[in-house]
């Protein structure tokens, strides 16, 4: 079997994000994972054949649905910034966006891009699904549902995991996968407290990315887009500044924060059949969101004002935030 | 027998830990915690024992016939 044929046999780990979608693939069980991503975005344009020419000799990522043209993925944002529009989205907090037609097909391409078709059937991919809100999710059934059955027509035998459970399998070896993972993505905070790789408890936030996003675009007049884009390049959490856009992202930054701190307090302490744990565990942070330079003092700030119902020995982002996600679903479907 | 009750699931919880230190692997790690606690019952290994609740009542019924047996 040649190395081409043997990668093609090994499990997927995959995390279907609202903002992005990463692939994490190795090359063999001993070899450092290798991740691949596509922002999970679109654009559409009327149909004209000189404009499908175009995309098609620039090699932009697009399809042609009824009469118009959908760019989708990385391209889409290019794309964006050169019309001033903002992207679409097949996701919302953490689902399939309900109000978007294209959402399923724009899902399915994306995926079909980043995955291709099996080598063999049955080829085993875990991917990520959100945690249910503290006030519940239904359409959390039907996301994964939706998933399961695209990576089924591309061959793959899909299986889902809880995106905080795949933060504590991706970050939390040195403590023997017992820990509290959280993954500040753009539609959610996803949380996971597990011992000994065993979840005890799974919810999702839905005040995350997103949320400063459009929060800071409204209060300044600026697009969305532009916004994400300010936010992913030069901003720091270190409270209120002179800049317009800075100022109104740290205050929704803040309300972030301080939300997933008092929801993480409040249901621990609330939960009546927590196993008991005598040692300290790890919180490890995760995601875009917590990427900004001061996230982490000013989560730990928050958590540590008013007391917190179980041990905490430390409190860390991760080494590589935009990946720990997919390398958890990956060791989890390597297991 | 109540401190064998109490004991055993934190002493197989202990011996999952200390065994899996010994993997330097993280994926043979996690593969060998997995697989530990899938062949348990994790309701048995997790479950709340109120020990301080059993003592307490415990220690009540004792100062209550200590009462009882002077007061006679």
């Amino acid at each position: 079997m040649s190395n081409g044929e043997h990668e093609s046999n090994l499990p997927l780990g995959l995390d279907v994000g609202t903002s992005r979608i990463v692939v994490a693939r190795t090359a063999d069980k001993a070899h450092p994972s290798q991740y691949e991503s596509q922002l999970n975005a679109f654009i559409t344009m009327p149909y004209s054949k000189l404009a499908e020419s175009l995309l098609e000799r620039e090699g932009v990522f697009h399809e042609v649905s009824g009469g118009e043209l959908v760019v989708a993925g990385n391209d889409a944002q290019k794309f964006a910034e050169v019309f001033h529009v903002e992207t679409r989205r097949p996701m919302f907090r953490g689902v399939l966006n309900p109000q978007e037609p294209h959402s399923l097909a724009v899902m399915r391409s994306i995926i079909g891009r980043l995955l291709g078709k099996a080598g063999v059937a049955g080829r085993k991919v875990f991917f990520s699904v959100p945690a249910p809100c503290l006030e519940g999710d239904p359409a959390i059934a039907y996301h994964e549902a939706s998933i399961l059955q695209i990576l089924k027509q591309l061959g793959f035998d899909g299986q889902a995991i809880q995106e905080g459970l795949a933060v504590v399998f991706g970050e939390m070896s040195s403590s023997n996968y017992t820990g509290i993972g959280i993954s500040c993505g753009s539609g959610l905070c996803n949380v996971c407290l597990a011992v000994l790789s065993v979840p005890v408890i799974s919810f999702a936030v839905p005040k995350a990315g997103d949320f400063i996003d459009t929060q800071a675009a409204a209060v300044t007049g600026e697009l969305a887009t532009r916004i994400r884009v300010q936010k992913e390049s030069n901003f720091a959490v270190n409270g209120l500044s002179a800049d317009l856009v800075q100022n109104a992202l740290n205050v929704y930054y803040d309300d972030v924060i301080l939300t997933l701190a008092n929801a993480l307090r409040s249901t621990i302490s609330s939960t009546q059949r927590l196993p008991k744990l005598d040692q300290s565990v790890p919180i490890v942070l995760s995601g875009g969101t917590a990427i900004p330079k001061g996230f982490l003092k000013r989560f730990t700030t928050a958590l540590r004002a008013e007391d917190f119902p179980i041990k905490i020995s430390e409190i860390r982002v991760s080494e590589d935030p935009l990946h720990s996600t997919a390398r958890g679903a990956l060791m989890a479907a390597l297991c | 027998m109540m401190a064998r009750i109490v004991w055993k699931p934190w002493k197989t919880v202990r011996k999952i830990e200390k065994r899996a230190c010994q993997t330097a692997d993280p994926l043979e790690r996690l593969r060998y915690v997995r697989n530990q606690m899938d062949s348990r019952e994790l309701s048995a290994l997790f479950r709340w024992r109120p020990v301080r609740r059993i003592a307490a009542w415990i220690s009540v019924v004792i100062v209550v016939a200590l009462l009882v047996w002077r007061i006679h």
